[in-house]
């Protein structure tokens, strides 16, 4: 059974479609990338897969379930701001996670913390925006889900902190789950690419296994992308 | 050392060309046990299914073999990392003619050079 | 996990509330050390700033027991935290849930300082006889003991203010749901509900005056008898009541229905 399922979904804002009649499975153990320009429906069907928006008509599936309690346990979700607390320590957000997450290690998120040097109490609020960004990676790459959603892990940072972010991600997710990335900058992530999808105008255009894709066209995600879409 | 891939062909293919060369090299030797897919995806920092593919594309060409239970290791067949190695070279050396042909220099010059200018270490003497 | 969430919930809230509750006691039993002193003009002015701050107090107290629950429910359901919220693995029932207990537990605590504030600066034993007589008086007025009035009165209360914080929330849920303009929309709706559900608070008092005489009494004579002044305290409640389980049950079944966040 596929790990998630779109069929014929639709969202609609104040009568625009955002996305258009989305029909897409994820299958276990396949890192994917969710590529699309800016504005083209990338976030929202993220969004609607973690039950932050309710679809205008269609469904989605988890494991065969609505979006709910269980979909929430097994799916990882990174999304594009910051949701913490700002008034609390890191420490604190920790025990928070571990709180209400049964699948998150507490002892893995603080190693990682270590590694950046990151202090425990320090608070939120008094942590640059880059590092609040690290430290949510740390936070939903601790935990031993079956999907991680990465929502634009790599805008705008440094090349530096794409290293990082990607090697974090690569070292972490857990045996024989799923990731899904969606990003604009392609050329940066293709390698770890099992899977690509490409959105335009709230419609899936194409997708392919990655390496097939390149033999096709014998070309990189990156070229076919661009020619995909010209501006 | 984090390997440069190349995002025009398919990744796994330059995976099995990598650790071809690390087996015909000696970096790997015969009968070695490789470390796990996981471990060499992740110091090759790419993603576990696209080792896993390469692996199993190296198993194919029987370079590795599993051991049901202990993990994959090198072929002990010397042989044929040989026929590998020479396989390799040849087309080092195919390479080497062609692009000496593209600049309009002779096979006999070409091998003429090798032997003035070309040292022990593989390392130009020039 | 609602314990849970509670906790979280409730933590947030009481930060700036704790130290209202304690600046307002802290106020109140100063104003009450100085009016024992000798009455010298000095004395006055102190006293006068000291029952004014309490009385200040007492004001932000209930303000940000609304406002805070309020916050909340926006900054937790609905802006960047909400990208938490409603990723945890807990249904939005038991989210929605946590924040009505949050809003009558603050309020009760609330309820319990501004009493014990003021009981703080105006008893002494005069007052105390003069309140006793009072309510000694209204309970045979009322036709009641004097400890069952006193609690009429304030559940009557306490629900008044909660069905204002919960027409709040379901305002909120309301004007949320909308694409443009939600804070407004947020602030009309809830506006919207609380007057127009207390003015039909009236109508069906009025109604409930053809069934009870005492009722109808009051609508008809400018002198409320002391029958129907009771009898409209008891619908008070009944009908405070109602509104708040409808209230509860709409944002409810609106929040079970999925939200749009930001």
């Amino acid at each position: 059974m596929e790990l998630v399922k779109c069929n014929n979904l639709c969202k609609e804002f104040d009568q625009k479609q955002i996305l258009k009649n989305i029909n897409l499975s994820i299958s276990k153990g396949k890192i994917i990338g969710l590529l699309g320009k800016n504005g083209t429906g990338k976030t929202t069907l993220i969004k609607l897969i973690n039950d932050l928006l309710t679809p205008t008509s269609g469904e989605i599936l988890i494991n065969g379930e609505k979006p709910g309690i269980h979909s929430k346990q097994i799916i990882s979700y990174l999304p594009e701001r910051t949701y913490l607390d700002k008034d609390m320590k890191v420490s604190q957000v920790l025990r928070f996670f571990e709180e209400f997450y049964t699948n998150f290690r507490k002892e893995k998120a603080i190693k990682l913390l270590k590694d950046l040097d990151l202090k425990i109490d320090a608070k939120i609020n008094k942590m640059s925006k880059g590092m609040q960004e690290k430290l949510q990676l740390i936070l939903v790459m601790s935990r031993d889900a079956e999907l991680y959603i990465l929502d634009e892990p790599l805008g705008g940072v440094d090349p530096a902190t794409r290293d990082y972010i990607l090697d974090t991600i690569l070292s972490n997710f857990k045996e024989g789950a799923s990731v899904v990335i969606s990003t604009h900058l392609i050329s940066d992530i293709e390698r770890i690419l099992d899977e690509v999808i490409f959105i335009d105008q709230g419609e899936i255009v194409l997708t392919s296994p990655a390496d097939e894709l390149r033999q096709k066209e014998n070309a990189s995600i990156d070229e076919i992308f661009r020619r995909c879409f010209k501006c | 050392m984090e390997p440069i891939f190349d995002n025009e062909r398919p990744i796994y293919i330059q995976l099995v060309e990598m650790i071809r060369i690390d087996i015909v090299s000696g970096k790997f030797e015969k009968g070695q046990r490789l470390p796990s897919v996981r471990e060499l995806a992740l110091t090759m920092k790419v993603n576990p299914n696209t080792m896993q593919k390469a692996l199993a594309e190296l198993e194919n060409e029987k370079l590795i073999y599993t051991e049901r239970t202990n993990g994959k290791y090198v072929t002990e067949d010397e042989a044929l990392i040989e026929k590998v190695k020479k396989e390799l070279a040849q087309e080092k050396v195919n390479q080497y003619l062609r692009s000496m042909k593209s600049i309009g220099i002779s096979y006999q010059t070409a091998v003429k050079y090798l032997q003035e200018l070309g040292g022990e270490d593989g390392i130009s003497k020039v | 996990m609602l314990r849970k969430l509670l906790k979280y919930d409730l933590k947030w809230c009481y930060k700036p509330l704790l130290v209202f509750y304690i600046l307002a006691i802290f106020f109140s039993i100063i104003t009450r050390i100085i009016e024992s002193f000798e009455q010298t003009l000095m004395v006055l002015i102190i006293d006068k700033i000291c029952s004014g701050i309490v009385i200040a107090m007492l004001i932000s107290i209930l303000i940000n027991c609304f406002m805070r629950v309020w916050v909340r429910v926006i900054r937790n359901i609905y802006k960047d935290e909400s990208y938490l919220t409603h990723t945890l693995p807990v249904s939005k029932n038991t989210i929605y849930l946590s924040k009505i207990l949050t809003a009558m537990i603050t309020l009760l605590t609330s309820f319990a300082v501004i009493i014990g504030c003021i009981a703080i600066v105006f008893l002494n034993e005069i007052s105390w006889d003069g309140l006793k007589q009072y309510l000694e008086q209204s309970a045979i007025f009322f036709n009641s003991s004097v400890f069952s009035l006193i609690l009429v009165l304030i559940i009557t209360v306490f629900f008044e203010f909660l069905f204002l914080i919960i027409s709040g929330i379901v305002g909120i849920i309301l004007g949320y749901r909308s694409n443009h303009l939600k804070t407004v929309k947020s602030i009309i709706s809830g506006f919207g509900i609380y007057m127009i559900l207390s003015t039909f608070s009236v109508a069906v008092l009025y109604l409930a005056g053809f069934l009870n005489p005492d009722i109808m009494d009051a609508f008809q004579n400018i002198e409320i008898s002391s029958n129907a002044m009771k009898s409209i305290m008891f619908a008070g409640i009944v009908v405070y009541a109602v509104y708040n389980v409808i209230l509860y049950w709409i944002g409810n079944h609106l929040l079970s229905k999925g939200v749009n966040v930001d």
